[in-house]
């Protein structure tokens, strides 16, 4: 009947030739979209620029969601998703890299905010009582202050448990479980200023108090897709798939169809205050985002990460089926895409949106730069925290 | 400072604390727990409790009066005028809603958390919430004046053939709290009646086993009753986490949807949600400390749980804090000078005081929390609870009253101060809070019988490794003459024993049988060949024509029954209609959840022969129990005495026809 009998072997690993091919791959396609890239950018800048900074966005949202699950996993003390907590280390060890991959937005920083162009004066009302804040000094001293608290929690969130692997010492879970608070406060603070920073200053005339949090709940469904679909690639492996069962992919599923649930809260919160209150100063975001082609796009955002995923994965069979789970992760991560581009894109583009090659090819560089990155930290580690002292709970986790 | 508190905490490294620490201390064993909160109820009341009541009673009665008061005289006896027309009462109104939530969130999102030490505290918490609305209720019912109108209210045309405005936010509000009061008052109850069959099995007058008879249902612990019963918990749980959401959002909305500064900002929806649940965990704490010890049971509701709760507290302490500060910053970053001057004057105006009571309350008190050494000092935290009660209620009043007191005129500023009515009204609502809570704990466990049960190590089927052996010499209860023998009944001993009888009755070839429990045991349908409850589908059902029905109905009066263009919005929109959707849905499919469950299970019911045995007594206190009867075809008196025998049944009886 117990399950810990028959998994008495934790000692999972990529096969290193494996990694080793798929990372020349990887390798092969990054430079190869880096090339498109810059072509891109030497004759459509603005353009490139822009889906730049989508790309960005969206490997970004995920690699900081990784790091909201793995230090609320040590805050509640989880043991259920110690077999699947790898998956999120992995992603969160990218998040040192991040701040090399906001060089080009720096360069590009008269193209993108309109706050920091010439005119600017003109173009908006009340940039000028907000230079105390949207002034280009500041604005980098703050993405580097992002940068190396980001770099520091993954560093302080999964460095123990990479030790502990090694010495099975409890000591590094308790030091794990005494970051994740202070790491939740900061990750939140300036996860917040960043999505003020770089997406709601997009349109510097604009405000909305709850953005940080919307930008949160689409980072946190972002990355808990990509989780989920990186267990089930790793559930490839007999042995993991040994480790890793159906009870693990039900909770999973039970936490994507929560968050999801409250992505569409958020959203709609703040779609419906604004709608309601009808001030313009307020509206006009809404109405750039919701009227001509552009609304067609929102009706898409709207049902794509919520209706869809909300149908699919409210039955329990669903959540435990690896095909519907997985669909349904894959599925969320394109339209987590599409809700950055649909925030962000209208600025450029009011009449409507454009198909651009440049769109995908940012969004390629980004998977296969994050892609190769994870491999690289997942090669030659357990992909199981062997040591942790709840593997056991996890291994022999049922759902009631 | 949070970075050195955090060291302090580090040095000593002491392995024992990743053990998981049992939830409750001591041996408490299925009697034990039985006898120990059944005796709270059953015993004569404690000395203190009659003053107590006494002044709550008072209390209730000053409240009543000044309701009078105020519905012969009119709304003006209240300090309520232009431009501060919204004081007290609404203060007292999001005061109380906000208390509740910790109750739901307690039962049912820690439930889907499988927070297992929530089990001896829901009930209480769950009495909170129920209590805490029925106060809540009050202030707007008052508010509205003329009360013999408050049926306009009601979706149906009026005296005037006019509809309700489901545009309206305070029509949203009616839908929510009542929606909410109802599915509370559900999913309490429900947790309830395998308790309140556990007092009536106890019961030693007549007048006790006929109120706790009807009361629990005809409830007998059957494994096919479990089994619906979880599922229909578990639903109700997964329903009633989004309507908690959905309330504090609703009450937000009142604010957030208009265009007042310091009202309307985005982030109230999930900002109210934090403060609500964090006022209500104040709340919990205030009573749980005093009850623990009042009554005894701090074997069952430990440090343990206190320390867990204060945890809670502080997060959701930090969440206000985060939108106290977005607030801020928000306001001066709009340009907006009516924005920008509405916070500065909520912090240095003539309201200064309520301000910093509410930051110094709400922010910086919990903060305390990180020392894991006051997390466990009941009377301490007793102390803090109070300041978060305190500081939640000035949340209120801030937002409500220094957002209306200076209009955007300055010729129509104001000051509200407010009157005896006022006073009397809020102190009485406490009155009435009290008073059905020292109803409650006269009359129904405070603390889950069953759910308690389940976190004892026995309550594993697999937790037994050797079965009990079988007695030796027990009289033969079959009739010696050879007449029909329609079942039998046995006692087992412990879960692990009754599970592994159900799995030999089952390889026997028995499929009707039936297993009786104190608490539903886990893997016993499986063991048993039940399958899967036919619950799902029918609360799915229920819900989406619930949806259909608010939408479609609504929709129709907008624009054809009675079209009115209010706010400039279109007489088709579906937005304003999203509130009173969601809250139909969550109703119908709540009572599609209750009522199903026990249509499946076929309660209530009057009477069965199982209850005719004495010793059945024991099924709902520490009995396990088996039962073989001739509805399966296989039955044979003599093999099935045999197989119970065997498998470690004692006490075999002879069961009546149906």
């Amino acid at each position: 009947m117990s399950k810990t009998d028959t998994v008495s072997d934790v000692n999972v690993r990529l096969d290193p030739a494996h990694v080793a091919r798929a990372r020349v791959i990887l390798g092969g396609v990054f430079l190869g979209a880096a090339a498109l890239s810059a072509i891109g950018w030497l004759f459509w800048a603005q353009s490139f620029y822009v889906s730049y900074l989508i790309g960005f966005l969206f490997a970004l949202s995920i690699a900081l969601g990784a790091l909201f699950w793995v230090l609320i996993h040590h805050l509640v003390d989880a043991a259920w998703s110690v077999v699947v907590r790898r998956p999120m280390e992995f992603l969160t060890a990218s998040l040192p890299y991040v701040g090399i991959f906001f060089m080009p937005i720096v360069f590009g920083m008269g193209w993108i905010f309109p706050w920091a162009g010439a005119e600017v004066d003109v173009a908006t009302h009340f940039v000028p009582e907000k230079r105390a804040f949207l002034n280009t000094p500041f604005f980098l001293l703050r993405a580097v202050f992002y940068f190396v608290v980001w770099a520091y929690l993954a560093r302080r969130a999964i460095a123990p448990s990479w030790r502990q692997d090694e010495s099975g010492d409890v000591g590094e879970t308790l030091s794990l479980r005494r970051i994740a608070p202070v790491g939740l406060i900061l990750l939140g603070v300036t996860s917040t200023f960043a999505s003020i920073d770089w997406i709601m200053s997009l349109e510097p005339d604009w405000f909305s108090t709850i953005f940080g949090v919307y930008f949160w709940s689409g980072a946190i469904v972002a990355s808990l897709s990509m989780i989920t679909l990186m267990v089930l690639c790793l559930r490839q492996i007999p042995k993991y798939h040994a480790i890793v069962t159906e009870e693990h992919l039900h909770d999973l599923g039970k936490l994507l169809f929560g968050f999801v649930v409250f992505w569409a809260y958020i959203a709609f919160s703040q779609y419906f205050l604004i709608w309601y209150a009808n001030i313009p100063e307020e509206t006009v975001w809404y109405i750039r985002r919701t009227e001509g082609p552009w609304g067609l796009i929102a009706v898409a955002v709207g049902i794509g990460n919520f209706v869809v995923p909300f149908c699919l994965l409210l039955r329990r069979d669903a959540k435990r089926s690896v095909w519907i789970l997985g669909f349904s992760a894959a599925w969320l991560l394109g339209f987590h895409w599409l809700d950055l581009y649909w925030q962000i894109e209208p600025v450029y583009r009011p009449e409507g949106p454009v198909f651009s090659l440049l769109d995908i090819v940012n969004v390629v560089l980004f998977l296969s730069a994050g892609a190769w990155m994870t491999l690289g930290v997942a090669d030659g580690r357990s992909l199981v925290p062997k040591q942790d002292p709840r593997l056991q709970e996890s291994l022999a986790f049922e759902n009631v | 400072m949070t970075q050195a508190v955090v060291t302090h905490e580090a040095e000593p490294t002491r392995p024992e604390t990743l053990e998981r620490q049992p939830i409750m201390t001591g041996t408490p064993t299925c009697a034990s727990i039985t006898e120990q909160v059944c005796a709270i109820v059953e015993r004569p009341a404690s000395a203190w409790w009659m003053p107590a009541f006494s002044v709550s009673t008072l209390l209730l009665a000053l409240c009543g009066f000044a309701a009078l008061y105020l519905i012969t005289t009119g709304v003006g006896v209240w300090g309520l005028n232009s431009p501060v027309g919204w004081a007290f009462d609404i203060t007292n109104f999001v005061f109380w809603v906000g208390i509740g939530h910790a109750g739901t969130l307690i039962s049912a999102i820690l439930l889907l958390f499988r927070q297992r030490w929530r089990n001896s505290i829901n009930r209480f918490a769950e009495a909170m919430t129920i209590f805490a609305v029925a106060c809540a209720g009050l202030f707007p019912l008052i508010h509205v004046g003329r009360i013999w109108m408050v049926w306009f209210l009601a979706p149906v045309p009026n005296a005037n053939a006019i509809w309700p405005n489901f545009r309206s936010p305070l029509l949203w509000d009616v839908f929510a709290v009542s929606t909410y009061a109802t599915v509370s008052t559900l999913f309490w109850f429900v947790g309830l009646v395998p308790d309140f069959a556990t007092l009536r099995d106890r019961a030693t007058t007549p007048l006790k086993r006929w109120s706790y008879g009807i009361l629990s249902l005809g409830w007998r612990g059957s494994a096919r009753h479990w089994l619906n019963y979880e599922t229909a918990y578990l639903l109700l749980a997964g329903l009633s986490t989004p309507l908690v959401l959905s309330v504090h959002t609703v009450v937000s909305f009142d604010f957030a949807t208009s265009v007042i500064p310091g009202w309307h900002t985005t982030i109230f929806p999930p900002y109210f949600v934090a403060g609500a649940i964090f006022s209500g965990f104040g709340m919990v704490l205030t009573l749980m400390i005093p009850a623990r010890q009042l009554f005894h049971f701090e074997n069952l509701v430990t440090d343990r749980h206190l320390d867990f709760m204060c945890q809670v507290l502080m997060a959701t302490g930090m969440i206000v804090g985060y939108a106290y500060a977005m607030e801020f910053f928000t306001a001066w970053y709009s340009a907006n000078p009516y924005e920008q001057f509405t916070f500065i004057n909520r912090a240095l105006g003539p309201y200064w005081w309520a301000y910093w009571i509410m930051v110094s309350c709400n922010v910086l008190t919990p903060q305390v929390f990180w020392f894991k050494s006051l997390r466990n000092r009941p009377w301490f935290i007793f102390g803090i609870s109070i300041l978060v009660n305190v500081g939640m209620w000035f949340e209120r009043f801030v937002i409500i009253v220094t957002s209306l007191h200076r209009d955007f005129l300055p010729s129509s500023w104001g000051y509200f101060i407010p009157t005896w009515v006022d006073f009397a009204q809020f102190i009485g609502s406490f009155g009435l809070f009290f008073t059905l809570f020292l109803l409650f704990i006269r009359v129904a466990p405070m603390i889950t019988i069953f759910e308690v049960k389940t976190l004892l190590p026995e309550a594993d089927p697999h937790s037994q490794r050797e079965p009990t052996p079988p007695v030796e010499g027990e009289a033969d209860p079959l009739p010696t003459d050879g007449s029909f023998v329609p079942g039998l009944l046995a006692r087992y001993e412990s879960a692990s024993d009754l599970y592994a009888a159900c799995k030999k009755a089952k390889a026997a070839g028995y499929k009707h049988f039936d297993a009786y429990s104190p608490f539903p045991i886990h893997g016993l349908e499986k063991a048993m060949g039940l399958g899967k409850s036919k619950l799902p589908p029918m609360v799915l059902v229920a819900g989406v024509s619930g949806a259909l029905l608010a939408l479609v109905g609504m929709l129709w009066v907008n624009t054809v029954e009675y079209p009115l263009i209010t706010a400039g919005k279109p007489y088709g929109a579906i937005e304003p209609l999203i509130p009173i959707v969601f809250e139909v849905t969550i109703l119908f499919s709540a009572f599609a959840a209750v009522l199903g469950m026990f249509a499946l299970n076929g309660l209530p019911r009057y009477h069965h022969r199982v209850f005719e045995k004495e010793i059945f007594k024991r099924s709902m206190d520490d009995g396990f129990f088996l039962m073989l009867d001739t509805r399966d075809h296989c039955f044979d008196a003599r093999e099935a005495l045999k197989l119970m025998r065997e498998s470690g049944g004692r006490d075999v009886c002879v069961l009546d026809r149906k």
